[in-house]
């Protein structure tokens, strides 16, 4: 079974710069591969070079396996912990080399895929939905205030979009010497895709109306275009980045 | 620091600070927060202060409804349990409309702010 990805980053309806970074690899025979989404800490200088940093980073350092046949989950959990210090390494020397970037940083999410298995890691607040029927389910649990306060009961789960506090997070790469990610392991039907994305797409349209507007595309291309055209129908007011992997 | 505006008609006539640990509203006289109107019970709501873990500096306001008879509305939704209440909620006291303003709220509305 191959695999196929695609993925865009759009500016947005009103942002200056766009501070996502997007990449993807996939293997000669199809098999494998990675994506990697990265969103820039807004308000820091250099959070587009964060992004970027981390993009690359991580690419580079999973490429290679990528094209092995067959990882094991141990080699791949180490590979996936050991790009993830890197990269965070790398923006900790930008930051220490230059005052002017000394507080950027960048979320950081990284998806690896192999045959019916997905492995995902993530930092921060950008996210990995699993795409199946008329259905999109969130995997990855945000690494915001928010968040930490709907686990401890403070607030409700619909309140986080009320609560003036949403967008602070509680971990980034960049911003500590030691960071390490959520690291999950996710089984695919054939059927199923996984949808990776910047806060911009899921702050401007509502994850239940996802299925409808893909349904709608024939190419996966058509599918990411049709999420960030309607982000921009609906202003997002901050960048907007998607990636799609299937299994066909 | 947080105060609630009391509004008649879209104007405000008095302001209450909410200060200390727990400000009690209701029509009984020992409340920090008195509303002598016949729709208010005795003891109506409730609203507690507390620091938050997360943030420096920052104090959260849950309200809850005491079991009153005409409710506590935020938004016009009936509060349910403990609700945060955030910069510019309407509080409604039975027919008592407030306003919850907390300047310090607006300068955590940017965009991922990151905490170190």
């Amino acid at each position: 079974m191959s695999q196929q990805v695609y993925g865009e980053s759009d500016i947005g309806f009103s942002r200056r710069c766009n501070e996502d970074a997007i990449a993807w690899y996939q293997s000669t025979n199809g098999h494998n591969s990675v994506a990697v989404l990265a969103d820039g800490i807004g308000g820091s200088k250099g959070g587009d070079l964060a992004s970027q940093k981390a993009v690359d980073v991580c690419i580079d350092t999973l490429s290679p396996l990528v094209e092995k046949e067959k990882v094991d989950i141990t080699e791949l959990i180490e590979a996936l912990n050991s790009s993830v210090a890197e990269a965070n390494h790398q923006i900790r020397v930008a930051r220490e080399n230059d005052n002017e970037l000394s507080k950027m940083g960048t979320t950081l999410l990284i998806v690896w895929m192999q045959g019916d298995q997905a492995f995902v890691a993530n930092i921060g607040d950008s996210r990995c939905y699993r795409l199946f029927g008329d259905a999109a389910q969130q995997l990855t649990r945000d690494d915001t205030v928010a968040q930490a306060m709907v686990d401890d009961g403070s607030i409700t789960e619909q309140e986080i979009s009320r609560v003036p506090f949403r967008n602070v997070l509680t971990k980034a790469l960049g911003t500590e010497p030691d960071v390490k990610a959520e690291i999950q392991q996710i089984f695919l039907k054939p059927s199923e895709s996984l949808l990776l994305c910047s806060d911009g797409l899921t702050g401007a349209v509502n994850s239940e109306v996802w299925p409808s507007i893909l349904a709608q595309q024939k190419t996966l291309k058509q599918q990411v275009e049709s999420l960030i055209d309607e982000s921009l129908n609906n202003k997002a007011d901050d960048n907007v980045s998607v990636i799609i992997m299937t299994r066909q | 620091m947080a105060v609630l505006a009391q509004l008649v008609d879209d104007v405000v006539t008095s302001t209450f600070d909410l200060k200390g640990k727990k400000v009690n509203i209701g029509r009984h006289p020992d409340n920090q927060i008195q509303i002598n109107e016949i729709a208010v019970s005795g003891a109506h709501a409730i609203i507690d202060i507390e620091v938050n873990q997360y943030l420096d500096g920052v104090l959260d306001c849950y309200i809850e409804d005491k079991g009153s008879t005409n409710g506590t509305f935020v938004n016009d939704l009936p509060v349910e349990g403990r609700q945060r209440l955030n910069n510019n909620d309407l509080v409604r006291i039975a027919w008592n409309t407030f306003k919850f303003i907390d300047e310090n709220e607006s300068s955590l509305e940017k965009t991922a702010y990151l905490l170190e």
